[in-house]
């Protein structure tokens, strides 16, 4: 079937923010200038708004058509809503809104149990974005056959779905309850470090702060009562390398402390490029391997046989493979060559059931002609 | 020719043109006409004795000028391979060694023109016809004689040993060939009446009738030696009643059978064996309705099989 220009957009759309998501995570790992991550960044946001767009328009249209409850369950809209607006409101959303605000830190602006939350779940939801690898396999036709598609479509969408979102949410409720994972690391010698520099004296601040930052690389800067006591990087690479999502800050009483927040960024750039390669992986074994065994193994014998069935002239035999033979479908194909192909023959040859191979819409297409 | 069956004539070369139909000789595609005419009378009835198509015609009145144009529409397809296959293509050399003597090969061949004419005179002769002129002008059944001549087993054996034709496989394809052109000659002979199906299945003709054939054929092909007619009327014959007919007979029963639904170019769907092979395994188990010798069938499938046919 030919597909439609909005089909072939889409199609393209998901291809590119994939791309996308993978150099965002290379980036982050990489640490590449804040002026390339901002550009990432901004097309992330354009492809989860297109996204989201797409998905409001499909459900509105299916509304109308009266086939809103098809399209959810059996069309894959449940795919295009968590792949659009949660990354729309908890991913993309909040970082543009950030940058639109004047360059506000959204995640240095303060710290706060709900902010670090939402900072957890937009890492999270990024995930959510290989789901539309799924809005393609459904594009694909790796057979002739609807019940191989079908099939092949609804393995993957259930593998991958499930992967996705164990890795999302099981990740999330693990860093949530273990009191030992790299995150917690972090948070700890965060607080710690706040905390015990607001409790140094004066005098001894300056030697605490240097002493502090020789065993903890992530603190990037100290204030106190705004002049810069410490600052690990000149201000040009601060400015060229650190977006506002890169760092963390907090302050206790005068002291104002800014902590490197990129270690975090990339062990989460990492799961998420492992859950890529994971999808694009079981995807590619899915319909390289899986979807041509199934074709042998099922639909085509199948389709061989339905095909006898149906047309008088066609009498060819299953293949029936000597290792699958005891399958309940080359069973079936035995049989169908063994008796119903020899009786089909043989009643053919006494005049039974002929019937010319021209189909009778084609004659009438010449008669619809003149 | 009258303007009604140019009419007509124009309508079917549409119909033929069908891309359904690629890949058929003209009388398979004949025969998938007529049986659209058969199946299809009640729809086409109305529409083609229309006022745009032929007014004031009525259905019987009708069909035989379709029928007729058909036909000449089909004559005209066919002969332009078998003209030239009838007057030099088909090599005649194994003749002066069925005859022992040099033979008149022009004469024979005028001879074998004018018979396929006749027989394709009536639509019954046309019909069995289809079979075995398909395979002559398909040739795929010439292909089995050179693995029959590289594997010399039980088919070898019976036409060198048994039949005694001690000559080169292109000479046994020359044999065939003309075994093939001449099998459907009993039609000239048969009373009305007689014509049913049952031309598929090998045991259409009985003895008594074959030898009243064989004798008539004589006379009218004097020239062609007697063991040549015999193996085509025999052709016609059950191997399961008639043990002694001729391996050369058995196979062409074989190919005229083979060939009536081959289609050229037919692709072959993922999961389906090959045409030949499927086409062969179905005939080992009718092998007693179609009174096909089993032995060669069973070597026949075996180089399908290999050979991927």
């Amino acid at each position: 079937m030919k597909r439609s220009f909005w089909e072939n957009l889409v199609v393209g759309a998901i291809i590119l923010v994939l791309f996308q998501t993978v150099v965002d995570d290379v980036a982050s790992l990489a640490e590449w200038p804040w002026s390339i991550r901002r550009i990432l960044l901004y097309l992330g946001f354009l492809f989860d708004l297109f996204f989201t767009i797409e998905f409001l328009v499909r459900l509105y249209l299916a509304y109308v058509n009266g086939e809103a409850k098809e399209y959810f369950f059996r069309g894959y809209g449940w795919i295009d809503l968590i792949a659009s607006i949660p990354l729309l409101l908890f991913s993309s959303g909040p970082v543009i809104y950030g940058l639109l605000a004047g360059g506000v830190p959204v995640f240095g602006l303060g710290r706060s149990l709900n902010l670090l939350k939402t900072v957890k779940i937009v890492r999270v939801t990024r995930i959510l974005r290989v789901l539309r690898l799924l809005k393609v396999v459904r594009q694909l036709k790796q057979t002739n056959s609807v019940m191989a598609q079908r099939h092949v479509g609804k393995i993957a969408t259930s593998v991958l779905t499930t992967c996705i979102l164990v890795f999302s949410v099981g990740s999330f409720l693990l860093q949530s309850i273990s009191g030992t994972s790299f995150e917690q690391m972090y948070w700890d010698s965060v607080d710690s470090t706040s905390d015990a520099l607001s409790k140094t004296s004066p005098t001894d601040l300056i030697s605490t702060v240097q002493t502090v930052a020789r065993v903890l690389p992530s603190l990037l800067k100290v204030k106190v009562e705004g002049k810069d006591i410490f600052l690990r990087y000149d201000s040009y690479y601060l400015a060229t390398r650190f977006g506002p999502y890169d760092y963390f800050y907090d302050q206790r009483g005068s002291i104002e402390l800014y902590f490197d927040y990129r270690p975090l960024t990339r062990l989460q750039a990492e799961q998420s490029l492992l859950v890529f390669l994971i999808v694009v992986s079981v995807l590619l074994v899915l319909l390289l391997y899986y979807a041509p065994h199934f074709a042998i193994t099922v639909t085509d014998p199948l389709y061989v046989m339905l095909k006898g069935f149906k047309e008088p002239s066609y009498n060819l035999e299953v293949k029936i493979p000597p290792h699958l033979k005891e399958d309940e479908v080359f069973r079936l194909a035995e049989q169908y060559n063994e008796e119903y192909l020899p009786l089909k023959q043989r009643n053919l040859s006494m005049g039974e059931g002929e019937t010319s191979d021209l189909k009778w819409e084609a004659v009438s297409e010449l008669f619809k002609k003149g | 020719m009258t303007p009604e069956v140019d009419k007509a004539k124009l309508f079917l070369e549409r119909l033929l043109s069908n891309p359904m139909l690629q890949g058929y000789t003209p009388l398979q595609r004949e025969e998938q006409i007529l049986q659209l005419f058969s199946t299809h009378a009640s729809q086409l009835a109305p529409l083609l004795t229309s006022a745009e198509f032929f007014p004031g015609k009525s259905w019987t009145t009708l069909l035989p000028i379709l029928i007729q144009a058909l036909f000449e529409l089909t004559d005209r397809d066919l002969w332009v391979t078998f003209e030239p296959f009838l007057q030099s293509d088909l090599s005649l050399s194994f003749l002066s060694f069925l005859t022992k003597q040099a033979v008149p090969e022009a004469q024979i061949r005028a001879q074998l023109i004018a018979l396929l004419k006749d027989i394709l005179q009536s639509p019954e002769g046309r019909r069995v016809s289809t079979g075995p002129l398909t395979a002559i002008q398909q040739g795929g059944c010439f292909r089995y004689i050179d693995e029959i001549f590289e594997r010399k087993s039980y088919i070898h054996f019976e036409i060198t040993k048994v039949q005694r034709l001690r000559m080169s496989k292109e000479e046994i394809k020359g044999i065939l060939a003309l075994t093939l052109l001449l099998k459907s000659a009993y039609v000239l002979y048969s009373s009305e009446g007689m014509h049913t199906y049952t031309d598929r299945i090998a045991g259409v003709i009985q003895g008594p009738f074959a030898e009243k054939v064989i004798r008539a054929l004589q006379k009218r092909i004097s020239l062609l030696p007697i063991a040549m007619i015999e193996s085509a009327i025999h052709s016609n014959m059950s191997f399961g009643e008639n043990r002694f007919i001729e391996a050369t007979a058995r196979l062409a029963s074989i190919f005229a059978s083979r060939y009536r639904t081959f289609r050229a170019g037919l692709k072959v769907d993922r999961g389906a064996d090959s045409p030949d092979k499927s086409w062969f395994s179905v005939a080992r188990k009718n092998h007693k309705f179609y009174g096909f010798d089993l032995k060669m069938l069973d070597e026949l499938y075996m180089i399908a099989a290999e050979m991927g046919w």
